[in-house]
């Protein structure tokens, strides 16, 4: 199937600090959960803008803004993976303390204490599943349930078939499954 | 699979527990990155570093280009300099062994297709003054001119 440009999309670029205060939330949270640092998702972030403003021409609209830009913050994620590999004493330096400040916000659901302690010892166990995953499988279970993209957006996002996206979620959400099996 | 859930508790169970944790999850990734979020937008000054850039790049592309076209310039210059040198001295040298052979044409007691009975009169009149022998030939020559 060809695919038609849409003027919509393209006409969103126009006014690009709209465009900034509409996706900036998005993209700061995909990049944080992604790196699990504070810092680096704030660098990150402007220098995803950054780059979709120098390459605001080259965007036909084929595909949503927001997809777009996910794709730029992508490449910046794998970029930044690729550069602490290389340094990867600083890798175990950082980071930890950010997040553990996550399992703080377990959602508040008027529960007891000990329901509480529970759910954040459910959290944690998810957590510690999604770093154990692969970047693949931890993209793909990022985007889809954190994100709510759906599994086309997310073949977009990724550069990955729909198909290959599916199998990736199904491992991650299985690696979840039987992590958090034996908890109560 | 929903006919499944609903006729099996045990699995029903199951999907829940994974359903919340993922939920919760989601949910709280969502509150942490609002909680960090300092929703400064810094843009503004990037973009207008890179607006500047992107202004400033043409002009450092000419810049080049110009100077390569100077440099292209002056290195054709200095060859073609040197090219018209190289045949100018070619010219000269070919000049002068044209001058060289047309002198020893000219300078040639006899035509090249007498010179080996020069050279047997010269051998045989051994004793006898070359000048002589010079003479005889040169009104022998001028007997076979008449």
């Amino acid at each position: 199937m060809a695919t038609v440009a849409q003027p919509t999309e393209t006409a969103e670029l126009e006014d690009f600090s709209a465009l900034v205060a509409r996706h900036r939330p998005a993209v700061f949270r995909f990049l944080l959960v992604s790196l699990r640092d504070q810092d680096a998702a704030e660098t990150l972030t402007q220098e995803c803008f950054l780059k979709a403003y120098k390459a605001r021409n080259s965007f036909r609209g084929e595909s949503k803004v927001s997809t777009w830009l996910m794709h730029i913050a992508l490449n910046l994620v794998r970029d930044h993976a690729r550069n602490r590999r290389m340094q990867f004493w600083k890798r175990t330096r950082e980071s930890s303390a950010t997040y553990e400040s996550l399992i703080e916000f377990v959602p508040n659901r008027e529960v007891s204490q000990e329901t509480a302690l529970l759910a954040k010892e459910q959290l944690r166990a998810v957590w510690s599943v999604a770093e154990s995953l692969s970047e693949r499988q931890r993209t793909v279970l990022l985007l889809r349930f954190v994100e709510e993209l759906d599994l086309l957006e997310i073949a977009k996002v990724t550069g990955m078939k729909e198909g290959t996206v599916k199998v990736h979620l199904f491992r991650a959400i299985d690696a979840i499954r039987k992590r958090i099996k034996g908890m109560p | 699979m929903d006919e499944h859930l609903q006729s099996c508790p045990e699995c029903l169970a199951e999907a829940t527990k994974l359903h919340t944790a993922i939920s919760s999850f989601a949910e709280a990734a969502r509150e942490w990155s609002r909680a960090l979020d300092s929703g400064e937008v810094r843009l503004g000054a990037a973009v207008r570093r890179a607006k500047r850039s992107w202004w400033r790049a043409p002009k450092i592309a000419w810049g080049l280009a110009a100077a390569m076209v100077v440099v292209i310039v002056v290195l054709g210059s200095l060859r073609w300099r040197h090219e018209v040198a190289q045949t100018e001295a070619l010219n000269s040298v070919s000049d002068e062994v044209l001058m060289q052979q047309i002198d020893a044409e000219v300078s040639r007691r006899a035509p090249v297709a007498m010179e080996p009975l020069v050279q047997a009169i010269t051998e045989n009149t051994d004793g006898v003054s070359s000048t002589g022998a010079n003479s005889d030939i040169h009104s022998q020559e001028q007997g076979e001119t008449k």
